[in-house]
C-alpha cells in the first residue's frame, strides 16, 4: 500500500542549462574573439595551449587555440549556439510533423493509420546515424539540411507517442460526450486530444533534443555538417582529433566537455518530469 | 449479546486514531468483535473506513501514523509488535480481501503459485502438500475443477472466480478474523449474492469472525451481527442488527436511509444531506455532523456528544433517544407531479443490432462476432423514464451509445419522433445530436480535464449553432443543475463526484435535448449524493418534458424512477413491461434471480438465504444455443437447449421471452 513519493528535484536544477544557453545567447558579447572573422585570426597562434598569449594582441587563450588560431573558448560558445538551435529546430520540426501525423493516425484509424504508422517503422528501422548520412549524402552539406535529416530521424518518435496516448484518451467517455455533441473531428482533435497527450510528449521533447544536438555533433564530427567556417561543437571536435595523440589535447576534448555538459544539463533540468510520468 | 462489546471479543479496538500530517482520518474508534461474528463498519467515501481497517493490519500509506489506541486482538496489541511479529499476524491470523479483484491478484503468478506462497509461509506446507490443500481451498469456495484452476492464471476467470480466488487466498493461512473491505462493491448483483453466500458460510463452519466494511446498507442487511456507523473519522453510532434496521438512531444513520431510492417512495423526493463530508484536517469542537444536521441544536456546536446508550443501541448524539425515533415520521413528503401518459412515441428502437467482428490470425480475417447487442426494440415517451437493466457485460450500453449513433448499428431501426436515424450520414445526424445526449457514468472520465467548466458547457451550443447569449446561458444551466453560476471558471478537478455529474448534466442540457442516455449516472457516487442527483434528474424531466433512457445495474433506482423497464440478458431483452408490475411479478427467471440477488433492507431480519443463480454469465462472443439463460436457469426444459423463446405478451404492455409462457 506504499504510495511512490515524487522525486525531490531541486529548481536549482534548471541552473546549469540555463547558464549554458544563456551563455550561448550572449555568446557576441561574452566571446574574446568573433571566430567566424578569419581577418582576426593568426595562424602563428596556431595550437597554443589554454592560457597562452596571442603573439600581436592583448588575447588571453584561456582554453588555447586550433590549427587556425583560433581562440577555443570563443569557438566553444559560438560552437554551442549552432548545436542548440540545429538541436531544437531538429525537434521542433519532429514533433510538429510527427504529433500531428499521430493524431490523425489514432483519429481515422484504418488503412491511413497503417500508413502513416507503416512508415514510421521503415524509418525507425534505419539507425538515425545511417538514415541521417544518406539524406545528407543525397542533399549535400549546409546546417538546414542538418535540420531536415534531424526532422526525418525524429518525427516517428513523436508520431508512435502521439498515437499511442491518443488512442487512450479515444477511449474516454469526454471525447464520447464531444462526438455526442456534434463536435467536428478537427475540433475534437485540437481541443480535447492534444492537451491530454501533452504530459507525455512534453517528457519525449527533451529527450528527443538531446539525441538531436547529439547526432548533429555527431554529423559535424564526420564532416557532413557544420560548414568549416561555422563550426558546431562536432567540427571542432574532429578539427582537434590529429592532434590529440600528439599532447594537444584541448582542441577535442573542451568542445567534447561542453557538448557533454549541454546534453547533461538538458537531462538534470528536465528530469522531473520524467519523474513525474513514467 | 451485547449490542456495544463483546463478552470476549477476538478483537478489541480501542480508542485508535491515525494522522497524515495535519489531517485525522480516524480518530479515537472502538470497538470489538467476538468470534463467528460479522461486524460491519458502514459510511460514505472519505469517513475512515478504510483507513480503519488498514490500520488494524498496520498497512496504512507512506505518512499516515497510529497516533493512539490500541488494536487487540487475541490478547495480544498489534501495534506494540515488531514489523517482523506482525507479518506473521498478516494472511496467518488476519487475513484481508479487498473491493477490486482484478488488481489484487498478481497477474503473472498463476493462482496456486499464490495460494501456495501463503499456504508455505503461515502453514509451513510445501510442495505436494500445498497443492493438495490449495486445492481444497479452491473447492471450499465454490470454485468448479480445482485442479485445472489451480493452474490457471487470474485473466483467465472472471471476476467473480477472482474474487473467490482472493477468499481463498485469504483462508490459507486459516484466519481467526477476516477484513473484507467492499468485497463485492465491483461485482454484478449475481455474483454478488453468490460471494456474499459464500462468505457467510465459510464464516459459519469456521466460527471466522468477520470485519466488514461497505457503503451498501442491502449488504449489511443481509451479512452483519452489528453495525459501526462512521462518519468523518469517528463511529457515530453502534448498534445490533435488528436495532438498527428497525430505526437507526443517529441522525446521519437515518439520512443515509431516507436517501435510499426505493419503490415506495416512487413520486416523492428523496432526502439528501446538505453539503459534504468536512475535510479530514477540520478541527472539531462539538459534533462533527453538526453543519449537515435538519436537528442540529446550539449545544451540538459547542460540546462533543457523549454516548448514549439503550437496549442494543450506543449512539453519539445530544439528542434523547425518544426524541430522535419520534422525528422519523417527519420524512420529507414533498411529492412531484404525476408522470405524464404516454402519447406519441419520442423514440422507436426496432430490431436493433450491434455485431462486432473477432479478427483473429495472420490476415486478420473476421472469424466471428461479438453479439453486443441482438434485436432489441424498445419505446420511449416523452417525459418518461425507460429503465435498461442487466448485468455488466450484456449490452445495454452499447444499446445507448447505438442509438446515439456513437457506434454504428449493424442493423434495425431507431426512430426519433418519426424520423430514422439508422441511415442518415454523419452531416445529417448533427442537427439531430440537440434532441439527444448522454450522460456517462464516470463523471472523473467524461469531463475533459483541461478545459474550464464555462467551455465544457458552452461547447455543445456552438457546435449545433444555438443562437443567444452563451455567457448568460451557461450561467442559467450551472443554476439549473444546483452550481453557482461563478463556478464556470473552475477546472473540473476542483469539483467532486457528485458536482461534476451535475455539470456532466449541465453539458447535456445545453442543446436543449428531449432524450437524455443516462448510463449509470449515479453508480460511481455516495447514497447521498446519489438521491441529490435522482432529485435532479426527476425535476429537470418535470420541467422539460424530458425522456430518459435510464441504463442502470441497480434495481432500487429503477423502482423509485422509472416507469417501464426492460431487462436484458446477453444482448437481448428478455422481459418488459412497467416497472412496478415487472419487479413486483418478475416472471422470466432471470428477472426473478436478479430481484432475489438484490440485497434489501426490507425483511432484513429473516436472514434468509436467498436464491443465487449459479454460474457466470457467457461469452457473448459465443452464446449458448436456444435460450441464452438456459445453463444458469433453474427451470429449464429440454426446448430451452433449442430454440430461443419468442416474444409472449403475458398482459398488457408487458412481455416475456421465456417458454414457461407459451
Amino acid at each position: 500500500m506504499a504510495s511512490i513519493k515524487p522525486l525531490a528535484w531541486p529548481r536549482i536544477a534548471w541552473l546549469p542549462l540555463a547558464a549554458l544557453v544563456f551563455a550561448a545567447l550572449i555568446a557576441p558579447w561574452l566571446a574574446p574573439q568573433n571566430p567566424y572573422d578569419l581577418v582576426t585570426l593568426d595562424l602563428l597562434d596556431a595550437r597554443l595551449p589554454p592560457g597562452s598569449h596571442a603573439g600581436t594582441g592583448t588575447l588571453t587563450y584561456l582554453l588555447g587555440s586550433d590549427e587556425q588560431g583560433r581562440d577555443m573558448l570563443s569557438a566553444i560558445l559560438y560552437g554551442l549556439r549552432i548545436s542548440l538551435v540545429v538541436g531544437l529546430a531538429g525537434s521542433g520540426g519532429g514533433a510538429l510533423l510527427g504529433v500531428p501525423l499521430g493524431l490523425i493516425a489514432a483519429q481515422v484509424g484504418g488503412r491511413i493509420d497503417g500508413l502513416i504508422m507503416r512508415i514510421a517503422d521503415l524509418q525507425l528501422s534505419f539507425p538515425a546515424l545511417l538514415l541521417a548520412l544518406v539524406l545528407l549524402a543525397l542533399l549535400g552539406p549546409g546546417l538546414g539540411k542538418v535540420v531536415l535529416a534531424l526532422i526525418a530521424v525524429q518525427w516517428a518518435y513523436f508520431a508512435r507517442s502521439t498515437r499511442a496516448t491518443a488512442l487512450v484518451e479515444l477511449g474516454k467517455d469526454y471525447i464520447t460526450a464531444a462526438r455526442g455533441l456534434g463536435l467536428n473531428p478537427l475540433r475534437i482533435s485540437l481541443r480535447h486530444i492534444l492537451p491530454n497527450c501533452l504530459p507525455p510528449l512534453l517528457t519525449l521533447l527533451p529527450l528527443q533534443i538531446a539525441a538531436a544536438i547529439n547526432l548533429e555533433a555527431t554529423l559535424s564530427f564526420l564532416g557532413l555538417g557544420a560548414p568549416v567556417t561555422e563550426p558546431s561543437l562536432g567540427l571542432l571536435m574532429a578539427n582537434g582529433f590529429q592532434y590529440l595523440l600528439a599532447g594537444q589535447y584541448w582542441i577535442s576534448i573542451y568542445p567534447g566537455i561542453a557538448l557533454l555538459g549541454t546534453i547533461m544539463g538538458i537531462h538534470i533540468a528536465t528530469g522531473r518530469r520524467g519523474a513525474e510520468y513514467t | 449479546m451485547a449490542p456495544t462489546t463483546s463478552p470476549d471479543p477476538i478483537l478489541d479496538v480501542r480508542d485508535l486514531s491515525v494522522s497524515i500530517g495535519a489531517a485525522r482520518p480516524v480518530e479515537g474508534i472502538a470497538f470489538s468483535i467476538a468470534p463467528g461474528e460479522t461486524f460491519a463498519l458502514v459510511g460514505e467515501s472519505g469517513c475512515g473506513k478504510s483507513m480503519t481497517a488498514l490500520s488494524l493490519m498496520r498497512l496504512l500509506p507512506d505518512g499516515a501514523r497510529i497516533d493512539a489506541g490500541a488494536v487487540i486482538f487475541h490478547g495480544n496489541d498489534l501495534l506494540g509488535l515488531t514489523e517482523a511479529e506482525m507479518r506473521r499476524h498478516r494472511g496467518g491470523s488476519v487475513a484481508m480481501i479487498f473491493q477490486e479483484p482484478a488488481t489484487s491478484l498478481n497477474p503473472v503468478l498463476t493462482i496456486g503459485r499464490q495460494i501456495a506462497e501463503s499456504l508455505a509461509l503461515h502453514q509451513s506446507l510445501h510442495g505436494a502438500a500445498a497443492r493438495v490443500r490449495g486445492e481444497e481451498l479452491l473447492a471450499s469456495v465454490g470454485i468448479p475443477d480445482p485442479a485445472r484452476r489451480y493452474d490457471e492464471y487470474p485473466f483467465q476467470m472472471s471476476g467473480g472466480m477472482k474474487q473467490r480466488a482472493m477468499i481463498a487466498m485469504a483462508l490459507a493461512g486459516e484466519p481467526r478474523l477476516l477484513i473484507a473491505d467492499e468485497p463485492t462493491t465491483a461485482l454484478d448483483v449475481t455474483i454478488q449474492a453468490q460471494v456474499l453466500d459464500l462468505l457467510r458460510d465459510l464464516q459459519r463452519r469456521r466460527g471466522m469472525a468477520m470485519l466488514l466494511i461497505t457503503h451498501d446498507l442491502g449488504v449489511v442487511a443481509r451479512m452483519a451481527d452489528r453495525i459501526g456507523v462512521m462518519y468523518a473519522g469517528q463511529l457515530v453510532e453502534v448498534a445490533d442488527r435488528s436495532t438498527f434496521f428497525s430505526g437507526p438512531a443517529h441522525p446521519y444513520s437515518r439520512k443515509l436511509f431516507e436517501a435510499l431510492p426505493e419503490s415506495r417512495k416512487n413520486g416523492q423526493r428523496l432526502s439528501t444531506i446538505p453539503g459534504r463530508v468536512p475535510p479530514a484536517d477540520t478541527v472539531y469542537r462539538g459534533c462533527r455532523f453538526v453543519d449537515r444536521c435538519s436537528e442540529a441544536m446550539v449545544v451540538c456546536r459547542e460540546q462533543l456528544p457523549p454516548w448514549r446508550e439503550t437496549v442494543g443501541c450506543r449512539v453519539r448524539c445530544h439528542l434523547e433517544m425518544g426524541a430522535v425515533k419520534a422525528q422519523e415520521a417527519a420524512v420529507a413528503e414533498f411529492s412531484l407531479p404525476s408522470v405524464p401518459a404516454p402519447t406519441v412515441p419520442l423514440l422507436e428502437i426496432e430490431n436493433l443490432k450491434v455485431h462486432f467482428p473477432i479478427r483473429r490470425g495472420l490476415l486478420q480475417r473476421v472469424r466471428g462476432h461479438v453479439y453486443a447487442v441482438d434485436g432489441v426494440s424498445l419505446t420511449l415517451h416523452s417525459g418518461r423514464t425507460l429503465a435498461l437493466v442487466g448485468e455488466s457485460g450484456c449490452g445495454k450500453t452499447t444499446v445507448g451509445k447505438a442509438l446515439l449513433r456513437l457506434i454504428e448499428p449493424s442493423a434495425g431501426q431507431v426512430r426519433l419522433a418519426g424520423r430514422d436515424l439508422t441511415n442518415m450520414n454523419q452531416r445529417q445526424m448533427r442537427p439531430l445530436r440537440a434532441s439527444m445526449q448522454m450522460v456517462f457514468q464516470d463523471p472523473f472520465a467524461s469531463l475533459n480535464p483541461r478545459m474550464r467548466v464555462g467551455a465544457i458547457v458552452a461547447e455543445g451550443m456552438a457546435a449545433l449553432g444555438l443562437a443567444g447569449d452563451r455567457q448568460a446561458a451557461v450561467e442559467r444551466l450551472l443554476v439549473q443543475v444546483g452550481l453557482a453560476p461563478e463556478m464556470a471558471g473552475r477546472f473540473p478537478h476542483e469539483f467532486s463526484g457528485g458536482q461534476r455529474q451535475r455539470i456532466a448534466i449541465a453539458r447535456a442540457l445545453a442543446v436543449q435535448p428531449r432524450l437524455l442516455v443516462c448510463d449509470e449516472p449515479t453508480s460511481a457516487l455516495d447514497v447521498s449524493v446519489q438521491a441529490q442527483i435522482l432529485n435532479l434528474l426527476q425535476e429537470l424531466q418535470r420541467d422539460l418534458e424530458l425522456a430518459y433512457l435510464f441504463i442502470t445495474h441497480n434495481i432500487s433506482v429503477v423502482e423509485y424512477l422509472a416507469q417501464d423497464v426492460a431487462v436484458m440478458y446477453l444482448g437481448r431483452i428478455v422481459e418488459q413491461g412497467p416497472a412496478d408490475e415487472v419487479i413486483g411479478n418478475p416472471q422470466h427467471p432471470y428477472t426473478q434471480a436478479l430481484i432475489a440477488a438484490v440485497p434489501r433492507i426490507q425483511g432484513a431480519d429473516q436472514a434468509s438465504t436467498l436464491l443465487a443463480v449459479p454460474g457466470d454469465m457467457p461469452s457473448p462472443a459465443n452464446p449458448p444455443t436456444g435460450c441464452h439463460f438456459h445453463p444458469r436457469c433453474p427451470r429449464a426444459m429440454a426446448e430451452c437447449r433449442v430454440t430461443y423463446p419468442e416474444p409472449t405478451r403475458t398482459a398488457p404492455g408487458r412481455m416475456v421471452r421465456c417458454h414457461l409462457y407459451r
